[in-house]
């Protein structure tokens, strides 16, 4: 009796579970340790070459070139359950977005470019689901952020000397959704997706219209090419995160 | 010493009837002693054994078979064993099993240490075995049989069935014809359930024929046990040794005239023939089961005995008593309400020295079961006694409103013959409220909006208002009415500032099981057995950071001296499953005051039965109306989503119900889909989720 009763609401009912505590067994807060790696694949040339940052000042219609770009933010966030399904937290990244440009007309001439940067943000995160419920932390989530990236150009990985003389700061807008699963007790698995949006960018495009060619230096064609490089290459992210089950 | 000898001698030890200082009342039927290790050992284990028992020289088909079979059997038969009904040590396996020692001493006393036999709590007339030597033999078949020699002489029959292997080899021989392979080639799907049915009766046949030789060296009386084959051939009918008065159905002012009886013309003599048809019964008819036996009588060198009793003609008696009070327990526990009053009345004529409360008490509760679940009755053809139709046609006549007014009046008559009881004041205080819940001039009377009611009714009012606790029903009725009418935003209102708070409560036997194939229909035992052994830590662990006071009984973290919990929760089992039973109306349980004493032991009113399923399915989202929107931007992405969708994703059903002990209600509730892989840390976060609500009353 018992199984056919079990079997029965299997099939035909659930509740929907109102009133959940906040947390895994009482603690609220995790940690989680993203690595972000995202081969740049969105980025693309007029001539519909893709994993092309523009470092030089050459103009695009006159090469073609362009093959590696790789972007690797690890990632450190600290989230908090105000809710039973929402979450408030912090996030702090380092940015390392590294490209090369092989030009065909000199093909040992590798022309490399790396923007380091820093970022911090913000985020709300959303347990939710259509019919299936979680149970937060653990559960299908979406994510709300807003990060600011402070960014340096380099013209190699090891060269300390800066291309650009003043730091290059992208807000971003980001939109994250993904499942978080809980391993053991304690063991946090994080997977999904982003979209991210510099609205730095977009101010930078819009303030460009209105400039004239004498103010454009170097440097500015470098910066916008880095906020371009974050743009492009931020736009959609992979997230694969370890973490833990703080308190 | 062995196992069986060990029962023998508890068996000496064992009262039968006990007494107490007010009452005589006999003892509740429960298991007793240390718990056998068939109900300990887990059935992985007790399968890696059966499959050492599997010969090389069996091809590897047959090979493949018995294990299939011997998975299956063992976690089966586990659940049975741990389901509480299964009895051990108690006095009607004890006796059970001193005539087993004395049929098999001489001839077969090898299979004495190989043979487990248990008495079960269940109202079918049935005996069965199982391939690894247990026998159970139901309280529903002992209660109709006459005399010891006929216990024997089924338990020889059984004997035979496990001798011989029949429950392997009919499983072999079925899965054989089912495929189609060696002399059942081309058998159409008809053909193939003849077979299958033929095949067993002449397994039958073969366990009557043997069983009988064991039963010949034995020195009971051989002629009467055929007397068992007359009582299979009615097996389906209620039968009683004593008369049934419908008149008794009438109570001091509610008597019942002829308006309610059936017409004599009505009621017809069931009769059976012997030599039934039986090409499709998986046992031959009763004739040809008698013929054989008789001729075995004749060509029988063996001289009849006297005996019908060896091991007790008083313990005989005994243990039918015994039986048949939980016969009619079982049928209040099944909603069996008429056979319950039939059986009832029957044990209040037969055993009235013994036991004068009981009776009355089990009629009182079938009526009450009758006056809530009226609905329920079953149709039943002209099967039966003559006596039963006409209860049966009776109770079937009588308005569902005169029903619980009549019930009313016999439970008063009750109380004022024997005395205040709780119990009482609760099924009558229940039925008055399903009354007023399905009759508005009934509730109008209660409340005072109207004075025009049938006479019954103001009769049956006017008693309980004269009773002790009259004032105290009346109020609680109003109470109810009120609550009736509020609308259903006041009546959340008021569920959510009266919600139920609980820091305390009893856990039985948490569910689990992982599910598997296509259609989710197939059990994965092993993978069940191992959370299910796991899950009382669970629970244990999830409680701690909530200071929640859960208190598991769980039979797979049971050992040999945990009797009393193992009890417990045979009793909770009963309880849940009768409350399941429940259709509409969550009433007054038949066991209420046997679970009662649970409440003070475990210091809790309540219990909380858990569960979850383990399983794959698919993901309800995306739509493919989404999906198609995808395709036109991106036609990657939309395969992507489509895979998603198509391809098996793990889920988790997770349900917990709290229940009142007192009052059998349910206090919270939850069942919820999630949409994540069943694992330890999502299952404890649900169980600490449900504790959180009933901590907090959310």
């Amino acid at each position: 009796m018992r199984t056919l009763y079990i079997f029965l609401i299997f099939s035909v009912f659930y509740f929907d579970s109102f009133s959940q505590v906040s947390g895994y067994l009482g603690k609220r807060s995790y940690l989680l340790f993203d690595i972000t790696p995202t081969t740049a694949t969105f980025a693309s040339t007029p001539s519909g070459k893709t994993n092309y940052i523009n470092l030089s000042m050459i103009p695009e219609s006159e090469i073609d070139y362009s093959i590696f770009a790789m972007n690797f933010k690890p990632e450190v966030s600290f989230s908090y359950l105000i809710r039973n399904d929402i979450a408030l937290g912090v996030s702090g990244a380092y940015n390392i977005t590294s490209t090369y440009i092989e030009n065909e007309f000199q093909s040992s001439y590798k022309e490399y470019g790396i923007i380091k940067g820093i970022g911090a943000g913000i985020y709300v995160q959303i347990f939710s689901g259509p019919k299936e419920s979680n149970i937060a932390p653990m559960g299908r989530y979406i994510t709300l952020g807003v990060d600011l990236i402070m960014s340096d150009l380099y013209s190699n990985v090891d060269d300390a000397t800066k291309l650009n003389s003043k730091k290059i700061l992208s807000p971003i807008l980001t939109y994250e959704f993904g499942k978080q699963i809980l391993l053991n007790d304690w063991l946090l698995l994080k997977y999904g997706a982003s979209i991210n949006v510099n609205i730095g960018l977009l101010a930078e495009v819009a303030s460009m219209s209105y400039e004239t060619n004498d103010g454009y230096t170097l440097e500015d064609a470098n910066q916008s090419s880095v906020q371009l490089g974050i743009q492009l290459y931020q736009m959609v992210n992979f997230h694969l995160a370890l973490g833990t089950i703080a308190f | 010493m062995n196992f069986l000898n060990k029962l023998l001698l508890t068996n000496f030890l064992l009262l039968l009837v006990s007494f107490d200082s007010n009452s005589q009342s006999i003892e509740k039927l429960e298991a007793k002693g240390a718990i056998p290790s068939d109900l300990l050992e887990l059935p992985s284990l007790t399968y890696q054994k059966e499959l050492e028992s599997i010969s090389e020289s069996d091809s590897r088909k047959v090979r493949k078979e018995k294990e299939n079979f011997y998975f299956n059997s063992n976690f089966i038969l586990f659940d049975y064993l741990t389901s509480g009904k299964v009895l051990f040590n108690d006095p009607v396996t004890n006796y059970l099993n001193e005539i087993l020692t004395n049929l098999l001493k001489e001839n077969h006393p090898e299979l004495l240490n190989e043979i487990r036999l248990y008495a079960v709590k269940s109202p079918v007339p049935n005996a069965f075995t199982t391939n690894n030597g247990m026998i159970f033999f139901n309280i529903g078949l002992l209660e109709k049989l006459n005399n010891e020699a006929e216990i024997a002489f089924i338990l020889a029959h059984e004997v035979i069935h496990y001798k011989n292997k029949h429950v392997i080899d009919g499983y072999l021989e079925s899965k054989e014809i089912e495929k189609g392979s060696g002399d059942y080639k081309k058998l159409t799907v008809k053909d193939q359930f003849l077979t299958k049915a033929k095949y067993s009766r002449e397994r039958e046949l073969e366990a009557d024929e043997l069983g009988f030789d064991i039963f010949l060296n034995s020195d009971y009386n051989i002629s009467d046990p055929q007397n068992v084959y007359d009582i299979l051939l009615t097996a389906d009918q209620i039968t009683s040794k004593t008369e049934y008065d419908i008149n008794s159905l009438s109570s001091s002012t509610f008597v019942l005239t002829d308006e309610y009886f059936p017409d004599e013309k009505d009621l017809k003599v069931f009769e059976v023939s012997e030599n039934y048809e039986d090409k499709e019964a998986t046992h031959p008819n009763i004739k040809k089961r008698k013929e054989r036996i008789l001729s075995k009588i004749e060509n029988s060198n063996i001289p009849d005995q006297e005996n019908l009793y060896i091991v007790g003609e008083e313990k005989f008696k005994q243990v039918k008593m015994l039986s048949h009070k939980e016969l009619v327990r079982q049928y209040l526990l099944n909603h069996q309400y008429t056979e319950a009053i039939f059986k009832a009345d029957e044990f209040g004529k037969l055993y009235r020295d013994i036991d004068s409360v009981a009776s009355q008490k089990m009629f009182v509760k079938a009526l009450y079961g009758l006056a809530i679940n009226h609905e329920e009755m079953r149709i039943q053809s002209d099967l039966f006694s003559i006596d039963y139709q006409r209860l049966y046609k009776t109770l079937r006549n009588i308005e569902t409103i005169d029903l619980g007014l009549l019930a009313i009046s016999h439970l008063i008559d009750y109380e004022e013959k024997y005395g205040r009881d709780e119990e009482i004041r609760l099924l009558i205080e229940d039925i008055l409220k399903n009354m007023v819940y399905n009759h508005t001039l009934i509730k109008n009377y209660i409340t005072g909006k109207s004075k025009l009611i049938d006479s019954k009714v103001k009769l049956t009012v006017g008693r309980i208002h004269s009773t002790e606790y009259g004032e105290e029903i009346l109020e609680d009725v109003k109470d109810y009415i009120a609550f009736m009418e509020l609308s259903t935003k006041q009546k959340n209102e008021l569920y959510k500032n009266n919600k139920y708070k609980v820091k305390n409560s009893l856990i039985i036997n948490p569910f689990y099981a992982k599910l598997k194939g296509r259609n989710k229909k197939k059990l994965d035992f092993e993978a069940s057995e191992d959370f299910l052994v796991s899950l009382s830590g669970y629970i244990d662990e999830a409680a701690e950071p909530l200071d929640f006071k859960a208190t598991v009984i769980d039979v797979y973290n049971l050992d040999k001296n945990d009797l009393e919990k193992f009890n417990d929760q045979a009793l909770i089992n009963e309880w849940l499953n009768e409350k399941l039973n429940n259709e509409e109306w969550f009433g007054i349980s038949p066991i209420y005051s046997e679970v009662q004493p649970l409440r003070e032991k475990y210091n809790t009113d309540y219990f909380t039965w858990i569960g979850t399923l383990d399983f794959k399915g698919r993901m309800d989202s995306p739509s493919y109306g989404g999906i198609v929107l995808t395709a036109l931007y991106s036609v990657p992405m939309s395969a992507i989503l489509l895979v998603e969708k198509i391809r098996p994703h793990s889920k988790t059903f997770y349900f917990s119900i709290t229940f009142d002990l007192k009052s059998g209600k349910i206090v919270n509730e939850d069942a919820v889909y999630l949409d994540l892989k069943c694992n330890e840390p999502l299952i404890k976060s649900k169980i600490h989720n449900t504790f959180f609500k009933l901590k907090y009353g959310k």
